[in-house]
């Protein structure tokens, strides 16, 4: 199950890239701009300021899966067959579908349209989501089949995922993105939903399977930007033997109108953080690499 | 090696300053001149009337020197004069002049007295006499129904306007022989004539012409000379009086003479511009490969220590201003074709010699240099993008699309060759190709219409569901199909939009053939005659096929993404998706979808051209490939064969005018879409899909060219990885066979401004269509139609 695969990715990893982007995640990050990634199956975008609440859509149901509740579309999702008939009638374009099943051999017709972009510029593919390791049959597959047509490839994890799993993925991929967001196990949970020691513990392992890994931070302000937390991920890098670079991610706002089309609240304390140039600072003093 | 030379001079931050404080201005010096020498010449021969007209022109235009110019010569009494072509066409004057200085496309000024003039002394004399009547008399009636004024099938460039459209050969006639050596030639030609052999008398009118056109353009720069000499000695200032004296000094040295040095180079590369404006107040009158003519001359300068970089970006920076300066003077309709004041002069840098070497050179790099410096609508600098360009010359090119001012147009090197080389040019010929106007690929060894008819694609689906009918005005332009009830499948529909399309093919053949012949017959051009190769041979004029290559005129495809989602619409709706049957879906259109509105979402949300989807792109393709064969079958009045192409100019928005509402889900009359480009909007997967689904269309065959325009914010390009990643982006494109893409680099806010306070952003160049103009100098329905198209962010 997918949600996107978006040609034409400029800061998924070098060169022009495609990234499949695959649905569902085990983390529930506050500043999360994928929210349609959360949910591993199907679901329904309505967007509010479109819709004119004429009801077309729930008389046109034929399962009775679309209601009216106040100012927006609700789909009973267990009962949604996702024909589309009440998109297809929307005269106001306001319901969309996310997320959509494909084969393998399509979703690689698709990663070998852009080849020769990938050729000229060093890119390839990029794994993201949601969490590409959580579907990790469909992953080793796709991997593999870059790897046969000599494309390159690169993953965005979370960290979150059973190692002994996957660790045969991880080491056919070219580049590893994962993020550590929190080092104090308490407030990663509060941010997170989960715990970080399995995180950490993958990104120690997968160091010692000696993987190029780049660690990326997203950054939000008092939450994950603050001296403790900073110091703290110098010291487990300053461990690690084979991490390239440090992304330091800045907190965006563009996903902010997904929470409301999937009828998700928005913590409105998430915050852009004005600290990124000192933290770098902080990077480079402990030697290591940082953008 | 990239030069050092990137600080802009104050000459050029004065020339320019002054240049923007002056308007366009319709200057009748050009036309009393022709008017003059017409009614003091009855009953000479259409070629000679040609070249005594021009040589009065060139004897009486006034001749003005600005300050702090180091080139001679400006195209009237106004510093931006727009000269004036009684003798082709006056009927719109008159209908327009009086609301022209305010007009929304393209207005000029025009002075009270110049005004009297035009209007009571110098077009009444034409009234029987222009090629616009001769045409119209002679168009067969239901071409003329078909093909005038109708934004279905025009061709009216061709007989409203001269016909421009070439490109000078200063390597192996103008630079080698410069005008006194052409007179010499012809003078020798003509002894050897016998005139009781008529074709001889023939020849002896065309080789006098040749002596008198050359003669006019030595004794312009002669009185150019004159005029600095006096006012030489009231200069104070003991730098600019030296200046002053090297430009006298060039102007009694060319054109007469072959160019010494650099600097007398570019006076001459001027005044054989100025002379061909003059002749014929033309668009497309192209420079050529600038960077390689020029080379020489550069690099003995340099060797000599009589040129430094400096010096060499200074002169060819005040060639651009020069090139911009002057106007085209065109009717509000051939404006909403060809809008922003372009005179489509085409300049050509890098590329593979005729030889094979890469002929990337340090002019090429300066070139780059002046279009970011000068920041004008002109040239239209092209540039040939081969596999082995180097990437220090592909990073240039991408530093210069990122400035956003729309140039350069980027073309492949390869694909260029293989498109002349189809119209049948020698190998050697073909690699020495340069573009005209646009994004036409060109030789100076050729005469061709690049541009000769437009023909609106989708207004031939309009037909098919509307029997032969046009929505807009219930006129049948198209083929009587007894109605939509027969058109049961998708492959009927398909065979009658092949039919439809065959019959405005065919209509826009008899109007080319109709204006070649009176062109020929009523408008020689002895002046470009004398530097193309082949004509001083045979004796025989351009317009009377005599240089080496005749091309056969160029048909262009406009809207080819609408025809083809509009085909992939009905196709999906009807027989596919069963959304509603052929009848509802015209009777939708008849109501421009009001009351349709879901039906309209469906339309909408059918496939669409440029995002790389295999299905709607074969379509396009096979459109393409039909026009191509359909065209081909036709020989012109040369005996050449027609040639396709999809490009640009901004003639998407006076065809959208004739369209009603399409099956694609477009709105009556809304624009169609240039070239080869997706439908403004619609390309939602990516710069790549776009690529890949224009690249599908098979470049090389389309000889009259072929256009893709895509849209960037500034943003996409903020570090110098972003940069690199267009380099690569471009390469892949090359590899896909594609010819053409051009890049607007603009956010919308900014637009969005430029609309509100055009006068905080009158140096806002952008894209059109194929060309670059000045955003707020276009009106306001192009200017909408840019802020329309997608653009992309780096994702």
């Amino acid at each position: 199950m997918l949600f996107n695969i978006q040609r034409w990715s400029l800061h998924d990893g070098p060169g022009i890239r495609t990234t499949v982007f695959f649905k569902g995640c085990p983390l529930r990050c506050l500043w999360c701009s994928n929210p349609e990634s959360w949910n591993r199956n199907k679901d329904w975008y309505h967007f509010k300021d479109r819709c004119s609440l004429c009801g077309t859509c729930v008389k046109n149901c034929t399962r009775k899966a679309v209601r009216m509740d106040g100012q927006t579309i609700r789909h009973n999702l267990e009962e949604c067959s996702f024909c589309g008939a009440c998109a297809d009638l929307c005269p106001e374009n306001a319901l969309e579908p996310v997320g959509f099943d494909m084969d393998l051999s399509q979703i690689m017709q698709v990663i070998e349209k852009d080849s020769i972009f990938y050729h000229h510029s060093g890119g390839g593919v990029s794994f993201s989501g949601g969490e590409p390791f959580s579907q990790a049959g469909p992953l080793r597959a796709l991997t593999d089949m870059c790897l046969d047509r000599g494309i390159h490839t690169c993953i965005e994890t979370s960290g979150y995922f059973e190692f002994d799993q996957v660790s045969d993925i991880l080491a056919k991929i070219s580049l590893i993105h994962m993020d550590i967001k929190h080092t104090d196990d308490q407030i990663h949970r509060k941010l997170t939903g989960v715990s970080n020691g399995k995180i950490i513990q993958n990104i120690i392992k997968t160091d010692d399977m000696g993987k190029n890994t780049i660690i990326r931070i997203p950054l939000i302000k008092d939450l994950t930007d603050t001296d403790q937390n900073i110091r703290e991920i110098i010291k487990l890098i300053t461990r690690l033997r084979h991490v390239s670079l440090v992304e330091l991610l800045d907190y965006h706002t563009f996903g902010i109108s997904k929470y409301d089309a999937l009828g998700l609240g928005y913590d409105s304390g998430i915050a852009f953080s004005p600290r990124k140039a000192e933290i770098m600072e902080s990077f480079y003093k402990s030697g290591i690499k940082c953008k | 090696m990239k030069p050092t030379a990137d600080v802009m001079s104050d000459r050029i931050t004065q020339l320019l300053s002054d240049y923007h404080k002056e308007e366009p201005h319709i200057c009748p010096a050009r036309a009393r001149a022709v008017t003059d020498s017409d009614r003091e010449n009855p009953g000479v021969s259409a070629m000679m009337k040609k070249a005594r007209a021009f040589r009065r022109v060139c004897g009486t235009l006034p001749v003005n020197i600005y300050d702090h110019e180091l080139i001679a010569g400006s195209a009237g009494t106004y510093r931006r004069s727009a000269g004036v072509s009684p003798e082709i066409s006056w009927k719109w004057i008159l209908e327009e002049i009086d609301g022209i200085s305010v007009r929304d496309q393209d207005p000029y000024r025009i002075e009270p007295l110049d005004l009297t003039s035009l209007v009571k002394d110098i077009i009444p004399y034409w009234q029987g006499k222009s090629i616009e009547e001769a045409f119209l008399a002679r168009l067969p009636e239901e071409t003329a129904r078909i093909a005038v004024d109708t934004g279905i099938v025009d061709n009216d460039s061709k007989w409203r306007c001269a016909v421009g459209e070439i490109t000078p050969d200063y390597q192996d006639i103008l630079f080698k022989e410069g005008y006194g050596g052409i007179i010499r030639i012809a003078e020798s030609k003509l002894k050897d004539l016998e005139l009781t052999n008529p074709q001889d008398l023939e020849k002896a009118d065309f080789y006098q012409a040749v002596i008198e056109c050359g003669t006019a353009m030595i004794e312009l720069n002669q009185r150019y000379a004159k005029k600095i000499s006096e006012i030489l000695p009231l200069e104070k200032d003991r730098q600019r009086k030296q200046e002053l004296t090297t430009m006298m000094n060039n102007c009694l040295r060319v054109p007469e003479l072959p160019p010494q040095n650099f600097w007398q180079a570019i006076q001459m590369v001027w005044t054989v511009q100025l002379g061909n404006t003059l002749f014929e107040n033309a668009v497309a009158l192209n420079i050529g490969r600038f960077d390689q003519f020029m080379y020489p001359f550069y690099l003995n300068d340099l060797n000599r220590g009589t040129i430094d970089k400096t010096e060499a970006q200074e002169l060819i920076s005040c060639l651009w201003i020069k090139l911009s300066e002057w106007v085209w003077f065109v009717s509000r309709n051939t404006a909403s074709y060809f809008a922003g004041y372009s005179a489509f002069q085409n300049l050509t840098i890098g590329g593979k010699t005729a030889d094979g070497r890469d002929g990337t050179n340090d002019l090429s790099y300066m070139c780059l240099e002046a279009a970011m410096q000068v920041r004008s609508h002109q040239p239209n600098l092209s540039v040939r993008i081969h596999a082995a360009c180097s990437n220090d010359f592909m990073t240039a090119v991408g530093g210069l699309v990122k400035e956003g001012l729309g140039f350069p147009a980027i073309h492949n090197d390869r694909v260029g060759t293989q498109m002349l080389m189809g119209a049948g040019l020698s190998a050697q010929d073909a690699q020495d190709w340069s573009n005209c106007g646009c994004v036409v690929p060109h030789s100076r060894k050729v005469s061709e219409w690049t541009s000769a008819c437009n023909i609106n694609l989708a207004a031939a689906v309009e037909f098919v569901l509307n029997d032969g009918k046009s929505r807009i005005t219930g006129e049948r332009y198209g083929v009587e199909n007894s109605g939509i009830s027969h058109l049961n499948s998708f492959d009927k529909i398909k065979a009658d939009y092949f039919v439809q399309l065959g019959h405005l093919i065919k209509h826009a053949v008899i109007a080319t053939h109709t204006a070649q012949q009176v062109q020929a017959e009523l408008n020689p051009r002895p002046l470009f005659s004398a530097f193309t190769e082949g004509c001083l041979e045979k004796g025989l004029d351009v317009t009377r096929g005599g240089a080496k290559y005749n091309i056969g005129p160029v048909l262009t495809g406009i809207g080819l993404a609408d025809a083809a989602n509009c085909l992939t619409a009905i196709q999906h709706l009807i027989f596919i998706q069963k959304a509603c049957d052929i009848s509802t879906l015209s009777k939708a259109l008849d109501a421009n979808w009001q009351g349709y509105e879901s039906l309209r979402n469906k339309a909408l949300n059918c496939p669409k051209f440029g995002n790389d989807l295999e299905e709607v792109d074969t379509l396009a393709v096979e459109i393409s490939n039909f026009f191509h064969q359909e065209i081909r079958q036709y020989i012109d009045v040369y005996g050449s064969r027609f040639n396709s192409a999809f490009m640009g100019i901004s003639n998407y928005i006076p065809a959208g005018k004739a369209v009603g509402a399409t099956p694609c889900g477009r709105k009556s009359q809304d624009p169609l879409t240039e070239g080869c480009s997706p439908h403004a909007g619609t390309d939602q997967t990516s710069p790549t899909a776009v690529m890949r689904s224009t690249a599908k269309i098979n470049h090389n065959r389309h000889a009259g060219g072929t256009l893709l325009n895509i849209k960037f914010t500034p943003n996409a390009f903020r570090t110098r990885d972003d940069l690199a990643k267009l380099t690569f982006l471009l390469r892949g494109y090359m590899d896909l066979d594609a010819f053409h893409v051009q890049f607007n680099v603009i956010d919308r806010d900014t637009l969005l401004a430029a609309q509100d306070n055009p006068q905080d952003y009158r140096h806002l160049l952008i894209r059109v269509a194929g060309y670059s103009a000045r955003f707020v100098t276009l009106s306001r329905e192009v200017q909408d139609a840019i802020i329309e198209r997608t653009s992309y962010d780096m994702l």
